[in-house]
This record gives structure tokens, sequence and C-alpha cells, in this order.
């Protein structure tokens, strides 16, 4: 078919972008199965945001959906296992609505945060990327996260379920295990990072030399940052949300 | 300033982009359409610099510079590839209901095709560009024909060989130019005609439109665009 051989044609000068353009005409793209799968076609979609403003809107759905979801099976557990001490004050009396509020505001408000920063550290790193395609790659982390998050919790709400009838003790220690899994988990986002801004690399134009494992630095730096600006917003907004219920 | 206040200051700036994104896509009033102006409005630090790339884009086609009338032909029909490409996504992007569905399986294609045609513009670019440099300088080649043959050197002479050699490969590089021209030229037609279907598709549900023979002509446009790239391809 004339389709098919023009896509072979333009393999040769955009390698890391046509190729996989090929099997994505087998069947549509979904985007909570690229994210799942890691799939290289995610970064088609990443610079289709450059222009568009549905794939920031679907990512965007994905970060929220999962990350309230998860956030409110935590909330459950803590509302359920009603905790003393310095957690249960931070969480309030309703902790069923706050945390959930909580966590998705923080994770996004962190995220908007840092965005002049990532966009200066991935030019800094010598990868011209535009303003747009660096709140799509936040945005891709995030869902990423969020759609992973989604996946690890019928493991914990097992974990908890097993606290409430008491097979296991520690419902503080649970808790808290429910507020850092988040960020255990976004270590596979920024693994997704790392290995799309490879892929990118190729075909984005160089802002100027690049030094030697940029791509490990600017990843380190992106992590870094949000886990500095994450924790504390979380933090804060939880505890502002707390006082107000 | 507390909690409230500061979300009560997110929240105005929040309307503002809001309002700016509504009146950029030319929405109308609908319930995904609200929706949007919602998610807009709540989550507006992801949205806002895709408008200001809008703003920027258009502001890049109204500034003049003193070049020539081929460097300003070109940068027109670069930014007339560009807005036919905004114009085609948007009218994607507009597309709701039974006519989203149906159009999903072409977008891959289309999305393939306007890479495709952003790789030939890029090499329109690289070939003006040679063609203004000191190899593929034709009135210095010329010139230095003229002389040698001034002189008595005949074809046999390396130097005129060499220089005739030179004179083939700039006016093929010229030939591989035009042709690329021209079809581009045709791709941004084609891309304009496809635009024009698919904003079509929006009405495919009433009865006085047919969504069956609709896709047929947007399937087989995206299939001459397809053709035309390939032919690019080949130059």
């Amino acid at each position: 078919m004339v389709l098919t051989k023009t896509l072979e044609s333009f393999a040769v000068a955009t390698p890391s972008v046509a190729a996989p353009q090929v099997a994505a005409r087998e069947r549509p793209l979904h985007f909570h199965d690229l994210l799942i799968r890691d799939d290289p076609r995610l970064d088609e979609a990443i610079v289709a945001g450059e222009r568009d403003i549905a794939p920031i809107q679907k990512l965007l759905t994905l970060s929220v959906g999962g990350t309230t979801l998860y956030g409110f099976a935590v909330g459950l557990a803590a509302q359920l296992l009603q905790l003393p001490g310095p957690m249960g004050e931070w969480l309030g009396r309703v902790p069923l609505l706050t945390f959930p509020l909580a966590l998705t505001a923080a994770f996004l408000l962190a995220l908007a945060v840092c965005l002049p920063s990532f966009y200066f550290y991935t030019q800094l790193s010598g990868l011209d990327a535009s303003f747009r395609l660096i709140t799509m790659q936040a945005l891709r982390i995030q869902a990423r996260t969020s759609i992973l998050l989604l996946g690890v919790l019928p493991v914990y709400a097992a974990i908890v379920l097993g606290s409430v009838v008491g097979v296991i003790e520690g419902g503080e220690e649970l808790i808290l295990l429910g507020v850092l899994l988040p960020f255990v988990v976004g270590l596979a986002g920024l693994t997704s990072l790392y290995k799309s801004f490879e892929r990118l690399g190729q075909v984005l134009p160089v802002a100027h030399v690049r030094r030697p494992c940029f791509l490990s630095r600017l990843v380190m730096a992106w992590g870094m940052m949000y886990a500095v600006v994450c924790p504390v917003a979380l933090y804060r907004i939880g505890e502002g949300l707390a006082a107000m219920f | 300033m507390g909690i409230v206040e500061t979300f009560m200051i997110y929240l105005v700036i929040g309307m503002v982009v809001a309002t700016a994104l509504w009146v950029a896509h030319g929405r109308t009033l609908s319930v995904s359409a609200v929706f949007d102006l919602l998610m807009w409005a709540l989550l507006w630090p992801f949205f806002a610099p895709l408008l200001f790339g809008q703003a920027l884009a258009s502001d890049s086609s109204r500034v003049s510079s003193p070049r020539g009338n081929s460097e300003r032909a070109r940068d027109t029909k670069e930014s007339r590839l560009h807005e036919t490409q905004q114009r085609l996504l948007q009218a994607i992007g507009r597309l709701d209901g039974l006519a989203e569905g149906v159009i999903k399986p072409q977008l891959t294609q289309i999305d393939a095709m306007v890479r495709s045609l952003d790789v030939a513009e890029h090499r329109l670019q690289e070939m003006e560009e040679m063609l203004h440099s000191h190899e593929f300088d034709m009135t210095q080649v010329d010139a230095a024909l003229h002389d040698l043959r001034s002189k008595g050197y005949n074809d046999e002479e390396p130097r005129v060989r060499s220089l005739g050699a030179r004179r083939r490969n700039i006016e093929r590089l010229q030939s591989m130019r035009d042709r690329t021209h021209d079809e581009l030229e045709r791709a941004l037609v084609k891309l304009e005609e496809i635009s024009s279907q698919v904003l079509l598709l929006r009405f495919a549900d009433q009865p006085e439109t047919k969504l069956a023979s609709l896709l047929k002509e947007v399937a087989g446009n995206v299939d001459g665009l397809a053709t035309v790239v390939l032919e690019m391809s080949e130059v």
C-alpha cells in the first residue's frame, strides 16, 4: 500500500518517530495502555501535544483520576484505622476526604511549580525542548505514576484489610507506607522520562554541546527538585485541609 | 495570605487562561466544552504554555525582516504549511461524538503525513541554504569556466571537466529543490482539502450528510497526500 511505502521510506529520515507509526496503524492509541507499557509510541502523542490540547487533557485526566482513587483508598484506610498521634492530627477528622484532595492537589501543584525549573534544567542539559514539550513530559511522569499506583493498590488494600481485621499490626506505619508509596512508584515515571528523552534527544535540536551523562543528570535534577517540593506541598495542603474539615 | 486567598487568586488567573483558550479554540457551548473550561480553569498551569505557543506562532508570522524575495516566499510557504497543519489539528480536536470515533483510525496516518511534510520542508530549507553556499554558486562556476575557455582550454582539460561536473551537481540540486517545492505546494492544497472535510464531519449526524461517503473521501485524500509525500521522498 502507498501509505506503508511512504512510512517505510521516511523511517530512514526519522527512525525514532516514523518506524513505530507503522505498528500504530494496527490499533488505535490508548493513553493508559501506552503508559502501562511505557510504549515509545507515547512520544508521538507527547510531541503532538505541542500543537494540540487533547493529549494534555488526557494525561491530566489520567493523573487526577489515578491519584484521587489511590488517595481515596489510603484515606479510607486511615478512616477505618482511626489513627492517633501526629499522623492522625495531620489527616484531620475526615481523612477519607482530606487525603485524596491533598494528594492530588499536592502532586499537581508541585508539578506546576516545578515546570519552569524543569524547562531550565532541560535547556542547560543541551536539549532544546519547548516549554510545552516539558509540560507534556512532566504530565507523562505523573500519569504513569498514577496508573502504576492503581496497579499497586490491590496489594496495599489487602495489607490494610489484614490490619483492619487484626492479622497485621501497625496502623500508622501502613498509612505512612501509603503516603510514601507514590514517591517510590514515581521512580518508574522517572525511568520512563529518561527513556523518552533518550529517544527524543536524537531528534530535538541541540541547544549547546551536551556534557557526558547529560540525560542522567537531567533526570536526576528533575527528580530531586520534585522530591523536595512535593512532600512540602503535600504536608502544607494536608494541614490546611485538616484545619478546614 | 491563607490557603483560601491564594486559591482565589489561582482561580482568577485560571479563569483568564480558560477564557483565552476558549476563544483561541473557537469552542461552542456544550456539556463537554463546559467540562473542558472547568479543567482549563482549575489546572491552568499545564494549559497556559499551549496558549503562549499559539501567541508566539501568530506573532512570528507577523515579523518581517529585510530579506530576499525567495526567502520571504519560502517563509510564507512554511508558515502557511504550519498554519494549515494547525487548522487540521484544531478541526480534528473539535470533533466529538460519532465523528470522533470514526476518524480515529485516520489520525495516525494524518499525524505521520504531517511529520513527513515537516521533514520535507526541512529538506527544502537545507537545499535552499546549500544553493546559497560557495560550492553551489553557479555564477562563480560559470565565470571560472569562461575564464578557462578564453585561455584556450577545451573539455579535455581536468579543470574544465571538474567545473562541468560541479555545474551539473548544481543543476541537479536546483531541479530537486524545484520539485520538492512543487510537491510541498501540492501537499499543502491536499491538507487544506482534508481540513475542510474533517470540519464537515462535525455535522455528519445530520440527515443531509452521509458519514460513510465523507469518511471515504477523507481516507482517499489521506492516501492521496501519502502519494505526494512518497513522491517527495523519491526526489
